[in-house]
């Protein structure tokens, strides 16, 4: 039995040994160009090196966070760092392990959550593109130890496996994309960033909505209702985990919804009634509230009818003011 | 849990050390029925928790009729008997075919002319609802006819009917094979193992390298059967007679394999069916433990070939349209029965006078096999038809247009050649490459099994949105 016992190990620790190797190499990593979130915690680490409280206002959130708001302008608005700490697709669930990562090596004096994370959603269970935004969230947070701590929460035990190898994870790249696996062979090692300043920002939407779209708007109504984004389980969990956290850690907290075109999104005010309880009386700025129709025209959207609409420079540009004004007025 | 799931590597190693614990001594072999009993209905609730009630109430049932049979003499023993296998049919009637009853009297009621809206069936099919209640039929014909003894330890019988090994996918084991071994206290055998961990490795290999990779072509090109033509088409159909093939086979030598780390053995279910050489032949060496089960419970007790030629006919054609619909409740599974009856019947005499031309006869065997597979694979009997119509060898530029790149195409094909190899290599001297394998040196045997999880880690068709149940499952 032990001598079964002990060649099993050895065959296991071995194999295991080798794809960790291959994921150290990084000879099955996906495309680094565009990687955005790897750069994310690359600054806020060395920012944290730096010095420890570096970084006074922490934004959280997914994409709608990244598109929709200019550190540097709030940076420079408020006379403090602000970084936005977000990721593609993020849910609150993810929002707090990153969280928790990030109070390592800096700690803000406000943390802002963006409301867009806070959905109908079953963390476990996750499929799709939302289970692939999720493995690139997790695999550019750098504490093993607390991605450890997170993985039963984040994943199932058949994801887990697929979180943690790049090789498990993209071994098809073998047919699919074999160019790309002999690029890894001949550059491993993490990617380097050159710029000397980043605060996480990331507009991708230079020009607004244009007539089709708006066209659409007319003849079928939003794409999206507010009644329907409800808020789930784990995501009303996951944010009361965060202000526990922060009262802990004598963090202030606020949220603000960025906002879609007025005529994106129908029932504005269900959207606030379902994310109010979870929210209680934390400070809110709700910028999709129609008393901000008239500032967000359709140059501040992103030119889609798809449900997920960004801003543009012009809609985070607004959007950072407001945020700018509602903290010096509020926190500060 | 899939065998091929990440979930089932956690927990058939736990499962594993619980098993072998050197622990209550004394009482050592109910400890191990306690664990494979409990580990059992863990891996069946795994789908859904209630699956687990209705297999107790399979293994209940069948456990106290079988004592009723054996403490009744004549006609009240056959009173137990038919109440336990009308209950045992009736559960599988409910849950696989009330639908396709319902379906099946509608589309009646519509062709003499009725137009009312049918009532809605949403009756969840529980995994391997067929295999364990085949087992648990056999068990009570077994019992009424006096072959074995009825089990009088309930927790026996009932770590018997669910098993995890073969519970959802077979192969599906006689009473009087599998249930003494529950009742034998199990000592480790090094050999067991290593031929274990074999079989399971073997498996995954065919498995995750092949029958999942010619899935992606198969699927695609049935998705698109109603432009696909020539070439591409063709080889969808070849695939799919080497999917299915890899894809059962794998079940069943993972659950031989997993079954051995435990001390048990589990029976052989394929014998290398694609080098048959007659469809007789053939039925023998392909899902072995079904097509002896309808061999010992249906066509023997019908009469089998002891009642003249007509009725021999007769009986291969009942066995094959009811194998047919335990396959799926679908009138183009029942299709695929009889045309399988077809061809026993109509071609094996033939093939039989002719000597020699084994290869031939082969090709002719798994040609015919893989075309009856057409049926058995189509969602209805029209696509079935287009697909049947679209084959050809034309249009062969079209062949990398269905989910699978070049590379991985002349992978795919390059390994089924290797399949091939193997199978002919292993029908002559399969024994000999066993023994001599696990007469290697230990260190090197490690040597192999790394470079074999590596190749499945690194060549594998596995991943996040892949579809890689085990096709068995759905029956």
């Amino acid at each position: 039995m032990k001598k079964f016992i002990i060649e099993i190990f050895a065959i296991v620790l071995t194999a295991g040994a080798l794809v960790a190797l291959l994921d150290a190499r990084r000879v099955f990593a996906q495309e680094e160009g565009n990687n955005h979130t790897g750069k994310r915690w690359y600054y806020l680490y060395k920012y944290g090196k730096q010095k420890k409280n570096a970084i006074d206002v922490l934004v959280l959130g997914n994409s709608h966070a990244y598109t929709g708001l200019l550190p540097e302008v709030l940076s420079e608005q408020l006379g403090r760092r602000t970084f936005i700490l977000a990721s593609q697709g993020n849910r609150i669930t993810d929002s707090y392990y990153m969280l928790e990562e990030a109070l390592t090596v800096c700690h803000p004096k406000l943390l802002v959550i963006e409301t867009y994370t806070i959905r109908d959603y079953q963390q476990r269970k996750m499929r799709g593109v939302d289970l692939s935004c999720q493995f690139q969230s997790f695999e550019n947070r750098r504490n093993v130890w607390l991605k450890l701590k997170s993985t039963p929460v984040l994943f199932s035990a058949d994801n887990a496996p697929y979180a943690w190898s790049q090789t498990l994870r993209n071994h098809s790249y073998l047919f699919d994309n074999p160019a790309l696996v002999a690029y890894n062979l001949e550059h491993p090692g993490a990617p380097v960033y050159k710029d000397t300043d980043y605060l996480g920002r990331f507009v991708r939407f230079t020009s607004g909505l244009e007539e089709p779209v708006l066209e659409r708007y007319r003849k079928e109504g939003p794409p999206e209702d507010g009644a329907r984004m409800t808020v789930g389980a784990d995501a009303a969990r996951s944010t009361a985990k965060i202000l526990r956290l922060c009262r802990k850690k004598g963090i202030r907290v606020m949220f603000l919804t960025i906002p879609m075109y007025h005529e994106h999104i129908a029932h504005p005010e269900a959207l606030h009634a379902n994310l109010a309880p979870v929210i209680g009386n934390m400070p809110w700025l709700d910028l999709q509230d129609p008393a901000y129709n008239g500032i967000f025209g359709p140059e501040c959207f992103e030119n889609t009818y798809k449900e997920n609409q960004h801003q543009t420079s012009t809609g985070a540009y607004k959007t950072s003011l407001l945020l700018a004004r509602f903290i010096e007025t509020n926190h500060f | 849990m899939l065998f091929n799931s990440f979930s089932y590597a956690l927990f058939l190693p736990l499962v594993f050390l619980l098993y072998w614990l050197p622990v209550f001594k004394s009482r050592r072999r109910d400890y191990q029925n306690v664990v494979l009993l409990l580990s059992s209905y863990v891996f069946y609730s795994a789908w859904d928790w209630r699956f687990a009630l209705l297999i107790a109430f399979t293994s209940l049932s069948s456990y106290w009729t079988a004592l009723r049979i054996d403490a009744g003499e004549g006609a009240a023993s056959k009173r137990w008997a038919a109440l336990n296998i009308a209950v045992n049919i009736a559960i599988l009637a409910y849950f696989k075919y009330a639908g396709f009853f319902v379906d099946s009297f509608v589309a009646l009621l519509r062709l003499l002319g009725w137009n009312g809206t049918p009532i809605a069936l949403n009756i969840i099919l529980p995994v391997g609802i067929s295999f364990y209640t085949f087992q648990a039929l056999g068990y009570t014909v077994d019992v009424y006819r006096r072959r074995i003894q009825p089990s009088r330890m309930a927790l026996r019988f009932f770590a018997f009917v669910s098993f995890f090994p073969q519970l959802v996918a077979g192969p599906i084991e006689r009473a009087e094979r599998l249930l003494p071994q529950f009742d034998e206290k199990r000592k480790f055998n090094y050999a067991q193992a290593v031929e274990g961990i074999c079989l399971i490795l073997w498996g995954l290999a065919l498995k995750l390298l092949l029958a999942d990779r010619v899935a992606v072509y198969v699927d695609a090109a049935w998705k698109g059967v109603d432009g696909i033509s020539g070439a591409p088409a063709l080889l969808a159909v070849l695939f799919f007679a080497f999917q299915l093939y890899a894809d059962f086979y794998a079940y069943s030598e993972i659950a031989r394999g997993s079954a051995k780390l435990f001390g048990m053995e589990l029976m052989v279910n394929f014998r290398r069916p694609y080098l048959s050489t007659s469809f007789k032949e053939f039925w023998k060496r392909w899902h072995i433990s079904l097509s002896s089960w309808f061999a010992d419970y249906v066509y023997i007790p019908l009469g089998g070939n002891r009642k003249g030629a007509a009725r021999r006919f007769l009986n291969v054609f009942i066995v094959f349209l009811l194998s047919g619909l335990w396959h799926g409740a679908s009138w183009t599974f029942v299709a695929w029965g009889f045309l399988c009856a077809l061809f026993m019947v109509a071609l094996d005499g033939p093939m039989g006078r002719i000597g020699g031309l084994k290869p031939l006869k082969t090709a002719v065997v798994f040609g015919l096999w893989a075309l009856s597979l057409i049926l058995f694979r189509a969602p209805d009997f029209s696509s079935a038809v287009k697909m049947f119509s679209a084959l050809g060898f034309g249009g062969s530029s079209a062949l990398t247009a269905f989910g699978l790149g070049r590379s991985e195409l002349i992978f795919a094909c390059l390994l089924i050649v290797l399949l091939a190899l193997q199978e002919v290599l292993w029908e002559r001297r399969g024994a000999q490459i066993a023994s001599k394998f696990l007469r290697l040196p230990p260190a090197v045997r490690v040597l192999i099994g790394i470079a074999a999880v590596l190749l499945l880690v690194l060549l594998g068709h596995y991943g996040i949105g892949n579809d890689s149940r085990f096709i068995y499952f759905q029956f």
